[in-house]
C-alpha cells in the first residue's frame, strides 16, 4: 500500500523502454549503472553510506566503468 | 558526443592529459579501447584509488532517502527510488562496524510503500548510534515518520512536508472492511509520528485531515519553519548545523569536521 503525494497512476505508468541497469560491486563499493556508448558502463548511481566514496572521481555518476568490467558478471 | 562519455571528459583530473591516452594508460573516461593485455588486477586497482582518498570509513555516515520508497513492488524504472534491500542492510552494517559514530539521514522523497517506509523509520529508531535526519526538498507522505526517527531532526528552510491521509485507488471490494483496514494504516503512522516527536496526536490529525488547503486532496503543507512551530521536526537548518549536533552527540569535536577514522 503507497503513501506518497504522486498519484499511483504516475507512479505506476511504464516509460519507454529504458536500458536495464545493472547491480555491480567495485572494491566492496555497490554501483548501479547504465550501458553507455559501445555497451560499457557508465556509474548511475552509488549505494554507499560512506561520504568519503563520493569524493572518489571514478565513481560519480556517468563515469564509465573499464571494459573488462562491463562484459559479463563481474569478477 | 554522448552525454556520459561527455561527462566522463568533464570528471577527468586536471593534471591528466586531455588527448587520448597512451596503450598503458588508465583512464576513467572510456573514450579509449581497453588496453590490451593490460592486468585486471592493475586496472581494478586504478579503479577507485588513483586520485581518491584513501580508503577508510569515515565515522559519520550518510543514508540519502530520494525519490518514491520501494518496498514490496518493484516499481517502473523511470521512478527514482530508495530500495527496501539496500538501506536496510547499509543500516546492519553501520549498526555493527564500530568505527562508524553516527548517522545523518538525509530526506528528499516523494513517499512511498507504507511498511517499507515505517521499517526505515523503525530502523532508525533503534539504531544505539546517534541519527540526526534533514529534510532537503521534501519530506512528503511516509517521509515524515523517517525524518521524526532520527534522534534530532532538522528541516530546510525552503523544504517542505505533506500530511495528508492513506488513499486508495483502483477498485474497492468491502467498503466497510477496506475503510477500516485503511484506517488501521493512518493509525500505524500517526502512532510513530507522535511517539518520536513533541507534536500532539490532535494537532496532527487536525492537520493531516484539514480540508481547504491542498487544492485536489485533504491535508496541509508544512513548509520549514512551520513543521518546527507544529513541533514535527526540531529545527530550521542545514548541513552544518545537522553534523555539529550529530558531532556534539558523538562527543566528537569540531576539529573533525570531515575527519575519517582511522582506517
Amino acid at each position: 500500500m503507497f503513501y506518497t503525494i504522486y498519484p499511483l497512476e504516475l507512479v505506476w505508468e511504464e516509460a519507454a523502454a529504458d536500458a536495464p541497469r545493472v547491480e555491480l560491486q567495485v572494491e566492496g563499493r555497490s554501483l548501479v549503472a547504465v550501458p553507455g556508448a559501445g555497451g560499457q558502463l557508465m556509474v548511475e548511481r552509488l549505494l554507499s553510506t560512506d561520504p568519503n566514496d563520493y569524493l572518489d572521481p571514478h565513481l560519480q555518476p556517468g563515469a564509465a566503468l573499464p571494459y573488462w568490467l562491463s562484459s559479463g558478471p563481474g569478477p | 558526443m554522448p552525454k556520459g562519455q561527455a561527462m566522463g571528459e568533464d570528471q577527468r583530473p586536471k593534471d591528466q592529459p586531455a588527448e587520448p591516452a597512451s596503450p598503458g594508460q588508465v583512464t576513467a573516461s572510456g573514450t579509449e579501447p581497453p588496453p590490451s593485455g593490460r592486468d585486471a588486477s592493475a586496472l581494478l586497482a586504478s579503479l577507485g584509488q588513483a586520485t581518491g582518498p584513501a580508503r577508510g570509513t569515515s565515522p559519520i555516515h550518510v543514508l540519502t532517502i530520494i525519490g518514491q520508497i520501494e518496498g514490496h513492488l518493484v516499481l517502473p524504472a523511470k521512478n527514482k527510488t530508495t530500495k527496501y534491500e539496500h538501506v536496510i542492510p547499509q543500516l546492519v552494517a553501520i549498526e555493527q562496524n564500530p568505527a562508524v559514530k553516527g548517522v545523518l539521514i538525509i530526506l528528499n522523497t516523494v513517499g512511498g510503500d507504507i511498511e517499507a517506509g515505517l521499517a526505515l523509520a523503525e530502523m532508525i529508531r533503534t539504531l544505539s548510534k546517534p541519527t540526526v535526519s534533514l529534510v532537503l526538498g521534501g519530506g512528503h507522505s511516509i517521509g515524515a515518520p523517517i525524518a521524526v526517527a532520527a534522534d534530532y531532526s532538522l528541516i530546510a528552510s525552503t523544504a517542505s512536508i505533506t500530511l495528508h491521509p492513506i488513499r486508495l485507488n483502483g477498485m474497492v471490494i468491502g467498503v466497510p472492511q477496506t475503510y477500516e483496514y485503511l484506517d488501521k494504516m493512518q493509525d500505524r503512522v500517526i502512532r510513530f509520528i507522535v511517539e518520536n516527536s513533541r507534536i500532539p496526536e490532535g494537532k496532527l490529525r487536525e492537520l493531516m485531515f484539514r480540508t481547504g488547503e491542498l487544492v485536489r486532496d485533504v491535508g496541509t503543507v508544512l513548509v520549514g519553519r512551520e513543521a518546527v512551530e507544529v513541533n514535527l521536526i526540531d529545527e530550521v537548518g542545514g548541513v552544518a548545523r545537522a553534523l555539529e549536533i550529530l558531532r556534539e552527540r558523538i562527543g566528537l569535536g569540531p576539529e573533525l569536521t570531515n575527519g575519517q577514522a582511522e582506517g
